[in-house]
């Protein structure tokens, strides 16, 4: 194979919301294709993968939906345990679910402190007139946690694409910034996967 | 399937796009088209023209409906292949993968790798070829065949064995280690084996071609290499986590009986559950990691195929995260795995080759993990209580009136609103016990009974306690469900049911043993619940509390066995488990160990013909079997020749021969019998023990006034010592309710001192110890001192039995005078009675009869103290006996009466002469009631006799009956069968009986209640209402039905079989708790005309018994 210089990643998003916000409703239409229906074999939505390739870099992102409800609230660790991403949603309509998304981020960067790239999704645009979240609040939040804030519908299939296309860029990036430093201090980390196509080629390149 | 994968970047096909003609390229990116790139090895092969290219780039037509090429075919995408018409003819080009590329905008378009040109046809051979390569093996077969199918092949496997085999010998020791070095050494083995394999040349030469092939070798590797050492290695791994396991189990079992909707899991997944649910169950039979993975993936695609009859497109039904956690949650609680920690560890760590499908296990295994923690929290269990108060509520707004209120009621019941409860119930319709005291009689009509009754009147509402729900579930079982245990006593008060089941067959006591509801199983238990109904699977309520791990209940069970015995420790359920069998799967240690020292035999088998000790997950539990089964004698099942070797192990100085049995066959090593089995107790109280029950063994008074800190010998005074509180201030002993628990933390504080009730691992306590020693001085100070008197050891015995066996009557008397209940039963149902004939001690025989000790009290084999005497030829004995009431021709189990254990010619006079006297007198009631009627079952004369009896007799011998049995101590005076039959089969009949309350029809109250066995105290109502209405006939009319029952009684008794009596005598228990046989006094010859229902026949027949065995009791006590 001709040497290209191209990477495979490997990421884990994991989706964290307040029940009803519309989670499961973005990923599957994130993954939906309306060309090549696969979901008529199979009823499976709850682990799903999409491949990217962006500019030549592979990514296999592997997309954790997770439930929301209360009653599983304490389960979350488990979910974004190893988690590159985490992708954060409200529903504009309520008030509350944006609360739960600052107790997400609050979590997530005391867990996992800055080796996870956060994105915080406001749901259902759709429901403008019905809005109770002012956007200047979610943006000026999101900026302050160092999260990039997307307006989202999935109902009409808006700013999805984008939000996760950003997301696997910023996680490219950090696990770029992680080998560069692992190579100085030699630790790996474990939740990025980064695979060389073929271990001559590697020899061949010597870096990217 | 291992999917296919390349990079496009590389594909020669989509180089030729991109770089030769970037004019299309852009053009059609832009336009977001989508493009079809054949695979690298095909793409390869062909020169790519610009026709190529246009026939592969697929666009939408304006109104995003149609599709086509940019060279304008018609294309469709159906069943991810690419559909189009080559030679007019319509071919399906698969789809490898798609993957989504960004334009110069970051706008995406899809690219789909396929598998052959679209606009040239494949090689048949090619198609089929492509086909195949993608499925990975399915079977351990085949996983062996991908590594050593080649040349040489062979060689490879056997060097890889000899690799293997030692590791089996260095696992040994592998289950004390650390967990992390267990992974470590496994890791170890992995990468050494693939070393190996790798040296082979034609698998190095395979997997250079690609990383596909290199990921798969690694899995062939794994697989082989774990299924190979899988046994020792995953049995450490279990070893390992059993504590972890353990608790997890704990909270499954509790939550065993969870339904679908409890987890608001949808019905439509109901078939999918079931199939998902039968792979899963195989788990365990995967020896590699990779198997079980593989396993948990086809657990996962069962659920997720299409349900039927649904609208396909109905997204709603898709398994999303919000369905699939709970349903894991619920597959795991009903899949009955034993170990998931370990299964769960074992396929996480254990998984070296991380490369098939990994991220996709590592969701199913973070699933099930978050499944686990959420069963292990314990949320689960408020999350039911919820959704049935939410579902109650829910119903209460549609349905009618009449439902309405009795919805309201249980969802009272199980929020625990006294107050409502008690509103809603209304005054207890019976009467209060304090009454029925005042009056005349408890039939009597005069106008003073009258008046006083009059003044508790009976209320109806719209609910009772015997209301069901759908479940079948009376108020009593959701109290007991939902640990409501204030409650209990109420619903009791207004006659619940305490022996009610369900539909399963429950009973209020299992379902508090299965949730662990300590203080409710003593309530019960109080109540006088039975504690071996099985549930229709089998199930006793001891089964249900070992099932799910709750020691404090078991501990209460086996309690209340001390007290009466009436528990099974054997018991089978329909798979032939025993308790023990459940305690040894889930791997509850120490409720083995209770369970081994309460003698449960470890030599049953159960259906699958597994020992509790062949069920075990790991090696602690084997090694407590092995270490029990090597123990001599000790507990190794209760031999019958064993009946007093515990009085050895407490060493008394004289050795005794065993002289119980008519055939003799004594084992002989009693000595070895005191082997320590447990020290549950801290080392430096256990120390203080000893030294304080050496200084009573001395007689050392002034020693042991030190090691217990006392000043003085008079009693001891102040309410915080923990002996002023006595068992009537507690509920009960081992209650723990608010109120109990502060009084029996005030008695544990205290302990820091000894107190004088305290007790060493065999629960010897001091006065124990005294009356061993014969210490008439120490026995005095310590009931000074608040010594409970009626304390038993774990054999069951009490200081009055070790009196009667030293022949100390001086300390029998004292005992006595002190409480000590006279008729007692050890471990082996001897009374201190059984233990004096035995000794030959008149005078002790002479103190004892004097407290009212039964005399034709049965032990265990079924010997009364008469066959014990004749035995051991002690003629003045025998005499007293004789005079007594003992019953000559009493037969023990073995069904030899006292007269055939002698030859002397003195004594068979004796029995002769007794023998005669009794016949003369045509009367045999003075014999245990129950133990006769089994000992005949086939002479329901003798029954018809008692009744001729007792109907010849005048009124106020009746009176003086009905008086006496109202002071009878039923735990005195009634015993329970000790011996148990099988019970693995459901008692229909009882599940019946307890249906029929269900359909007890309230408006017949009247009526039909009388005849109702389910209500305890209905004999009292029956009484009431004939006070109150005074009516002759009514009156009358009551009694020719219950006499009409009777008279069938005895055609019953014939036919009833062995196990039904039981439950029968059972069931007598529980209703003479109620002093209830009045009724009889008046009772009528009975008519012939038939009884229509069952259920009336049937609470007749107890009526029967009753009299039975209360007549029974009266003979000796007032003979
Ligand atoms: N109008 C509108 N409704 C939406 C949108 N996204 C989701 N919904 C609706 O919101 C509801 C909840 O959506 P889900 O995707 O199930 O929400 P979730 O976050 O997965 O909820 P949990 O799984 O309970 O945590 C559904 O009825 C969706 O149809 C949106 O963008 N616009
Ligand atoms: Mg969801």
């Amino acid at each position: 194979m001709a040497d290209s210089g191209g990477r495979n990643f490997s990421f884990k998003c994991v989706l964290l919301g307040e029940g009803c916000v519309g989670k499961t409703s973005l990923v599957l239409r994130y993954v939906e294709n309306k060309f090549n229906d696969k979901h008529i074999t199979t009823l499976q939505a709850s682990f799903l993968t999409k491949k990217l390739n962006i500019g030549g870099k592979r990514v296999n992102l592997s997309i954790w939906d997770t439930a929301g409800q209360e009653r599983f609230h304490a389960l979350g660790p488990i979910y974004y345990r190893d988690s590159n991403g985490a992708i954060l949603v409200y529903d504009i309509t309520d008030e509350d679910s944006f609360q739960k998304v600052k107790n997400w981020v609050k979590e997530l960067r005391k867990m996992l402190g800055n080796d996870i790239c956060l994105c915080i999704a406001g749901n259902k645009i759709d429901l403008e007139k019905e809005r109770h979240v002012s956007v200047a609040d979610a943006e000026a939040y999101a900026a302050s946690v160092g999260a990039k804030h997307f307006h989202t519908s999935a109902k009409l299939n808006k700013g999805i694409e984008e939000m996760f296309l950003d997301l696997s860029k910023g996680m490219i990036e950090k696990a770029g910034q992680d080998n560069n430093r692992n190579q100085k201090d030699s630790t790996n980390r474990k939740s990025v996967v980064v695979v060389d196509d073929d271990p001559s080629a590697q020899q061949k390149t010597g870096c990217c | 399937m291992e999917k296919y994968d390349e990079d496009v970047y590389e594909n020669p096909f989509f180089t030729a796009l991109q770089n030769d003609y970037s004019q299309l390229y852009d053009e059609a990116t832009s336009l977001r088209c989508t493009l079809c790139i054949p695979q690298y090895s095909v793409a390869e092969k062909n020169r790519i023209t610009e026709d190529d290219l246009k026939d592969h780039i697929l666009t939408c037509e304006g109104d995003g409906s149609g599709l086509k090429t940019w060279s304008g075919k018609a294309v469709k995408i159906e069943d991810n292949c690419v559909v189009v018409v080559l030679d007019k003819k319509e071919t399906k080009v698969r789809i490898l993968f798609e993957e989504a590329f960004y334009n110069n905008n970051d706008e995406s378009y899809q690219v789909f790798c396929i598998e052959y040109f679209l606009n040239k046809p494949a090689p048949e051979s090619h198609k089929k070829e492509e086909v195949t390569q993608e499925t990975i093996p399915r079977s351990f077969e085949e996983w062996k065949a991908l590594l050593f199918n080649h040349h040489g092949g062979k060689r490879l496997q056997e060097t890889l064995d000899k690799q293997l085999e030692p590791f089996s010998k260095q696992y040994k020791n592998l289950a004390t280690e650390k967990f992390i070095v267990i992974v470590e050494v496994a890791s170890t083995q992995f990468t050494k084996a693939m070393q190996s394999v790798l040296k082979d040349s034609s698998v190095r030469r395979r997997v250079h071609e690609s990383k596909k092939e290199m990921d798969i070798l690694k899995s062939a590797v794994e697989m082989y290499m774990m299924v190979s050492i899988h046994r020792g290695l995953f049995q450490a791994v279990q070893t390992n986590l059993a504590a972890e396991d353990a608790e997890v189990n704990k909270s499954m079992r509790t939550l065993s009986d969870i339904k679908l909707d409890e987890l608001g899991i949808r019905q439509e997944f109901m078939y999918n559950i079931k199939q998902a649910k039968k792979e899963l169950q195989t788990l365990n039979k995967y020896g590699s990691p990779l198997g079980r993975l593989l396993c948990l993936k086809r657990v996962v695609s069962h659920l997720s195929t299409p349900i039927k009859n649904t609208n396909k497109k109905d997204q709603s039904l898709m398994l999303t995260t919000d369905e699939f956690l709970p349903i894991m949650i619920y597959l795991i609680i009903k899949s009955e795995i034993p170990n998931w920690m370990a299964n769960l560890r074992y396929m996480k760590e254990f998984h070296f080759s991380k490369a098939y499908n990994f991220d996709e296990f590592m969701f199913y295994l973070t699933t099930v993990e978050a499944a686990i923690e959420h069963i292990r929290s314990g949320s689960l269990q408020k999350e039911a209580i919820k959704s049935y108060s939410l579902k109650n509520k829910q119903a209460s707004h549609q349905s009618s009136g009449a439902t309405k209120s009795v919805d309201r009621f249980f969802s009272y019941v199980e929020g625990g609103d006294e107050a409502a409860v008690r509103l809603m119930l209304g005054k207890p319709n019976t009467p209060e016990e304090s009454i029925i005291l005042q009056m005349c009689h408890p039939l009597c009509s005069c106008s003073k009974c009258r008046t006083l009754l009059r003044q508790n009147p009976t209320e109806k509402t719209l609910v009772t306690a015997y209301t069901r729900d759908e479940h079948g579930y009376t108020a009593l079982h959701i109290a007991a469900l939902h640990g409501q245990a204030h409650l209990v006593d109420l619903l009791i008060q207004h006659g619940a049911v305490v022996n009610a089941s369900d539909y399963l067959g429950y009973t209020p006591l299992h379902l508090a043993c299965q949730k662990g509801y300590q203080n409710i199983v003593l309530l019960l238990i109080h109540f006088d619940a039975d504690c071996t109904q099985p549930d229709s699977v089998g199930n006793t309520p001891l089964h249900m509390c070992v099932d799910s791990g709750h020691e404090d209940c078991v501990k209460a069970l086996l309690f209340a066995d001390k007290v009466r015995t009436c528990i099974d420790m054997n018991a089978q359920n329909n798979r032939g488990d025993t308790p023990l069998h459940l305690a040894s799967k889930w791997g509850y240690e120490s409720i083995i160990q209770t369970l081994l020292d309460n003698n449960a035999r470890i030599d049953i088998k159960n259906r699958k013909k597994q020992t509790p000790c062949n069920v075990a997950q790991n090696a602690h539990i084997q090694k407590m079997f092995k270490q029990y089964d090597s123990m001599p004698l000790v507990m190794t099942g209760r031999q019958k020749s064993q009946s007093l070797k515990d009085y050895e192990v407490v060493s008394i100085p004289k050795p005794h021969k065993d002289s119980v049995e008519p055939v003799t066959a004594s084992p002989s090593s009693p000595s070895k019998l005191f082997t320590p089995v447990v020290a549950s107790l801290d080392q430096v109280r256990n120390h203080k023990i000893t030294l304080l029950f050496k200084a009573i063994e001395q007689g050392d008074i002034p020693l042991v006034m030190f090691h217990m800190k006392w000043n003085n010998t008079g009693p001891e005074s102040g309410p915080s010592s923990p002996e002023a509180v006595g068992d009537q201030e507690l509920c009960h002993p081992l209650c723990q309710c608010p109120k109990c628990s502060s009084l029996q933390q005030g008695s544990v504080s205290s302990e820091n001192s000894l107190n004088v009730n305290v007790a060493d691992d065999k629960l010897f306590r001091p006065l124990h110890k005294a009356c061993q020693a014969q210490n008439l001085d120490l026995v005095k100070l310590f009931i000074n001192k608040g010594a409970e008197v009626n304390v038993h050891t774990k054999k069951g015995i009490t200081p009055l039995h070790l009196a009667a066996i030293n022949q100390n009557t001086m300390i029998v008397l004292h005992l006595l005078k002190h409480g000590a209940k006279v008729n007692v039963r050890d471990s082996y149902g001897d009374t201190p009675l059984h233990l004096s004939c035995y000794k030959g001690c008149k005078d002790s025989v002479d103190c004892l009869l004097m407290y009212q000790a039964k005399v034709n009290i049965s032990n265990s084999i079924g010997n009364t103290p008469l066959h014990i005497a004749v035995k051991t030829s002690s003629e003045p004995v025998i005499v007293k006996l004789l005079a007594e009431g003992a019953y000559p021709l009493a037969k023990n189990k073995e069904g030899h009466t006292p007269f055939d254990y002698t030859k002397v010619p003195r004594i068979r006079d004796l029995l002769n002469t007794h023998i005669t006297k009794k016949e003369l007198s045509a009367t045999s009631p003075n014999i245990e009631a129950d133990k006769e009627i089994k000992a005949s079952p086939t002479t329901p004369d003798s029954i018809r006799n008692i009744f001729a009896s007792f109907e010849g007799r005048s009124r106020e011998n009746l009176l003086t009956l009905t008086s006496s049995i109202k002071c009878v101590d039923r735990r005195e005076s009634l015993k329970k069968t000790p011996e148990v039959n099988d019970r693995s089969n459901p008692d229909l009949r009882s599940i019946r009986h307890s249906l029929s309350i269900q359909n007890f029809d309230l408006s017949g109250l009247r009526h039909v209640e009388l005849l109702d066995k389910s209500e305890p105290l209905y004999i009292y109502r029956l009484a009431m209402n004939m006070a109150s209405d005074d009516s002759e006939t009514t009156r009358a009319q009551a009694f020719a039905e219950n006499s009409d029952a009777e008279d069938d009684v005895f055609e019953k008794t014939e036919s009833i079989e062995k196990d039904t009596k039981n439950q029968d005598s059972e069931l007598q228990d529980e209703h003479v708790s109620s002093k209830s046989p009045t009724i009889i006094t008046d009772s009528k010859k009975p008519a012939d005309s038939a009884v229509e229902e069952n259920n009336e026949s049937q609470s007749d027949n107890i009526i029967t018994n009753q009299i039975v065995n209360n007549n029974g009791d009266i003979n000796t006590n007032t003979e």
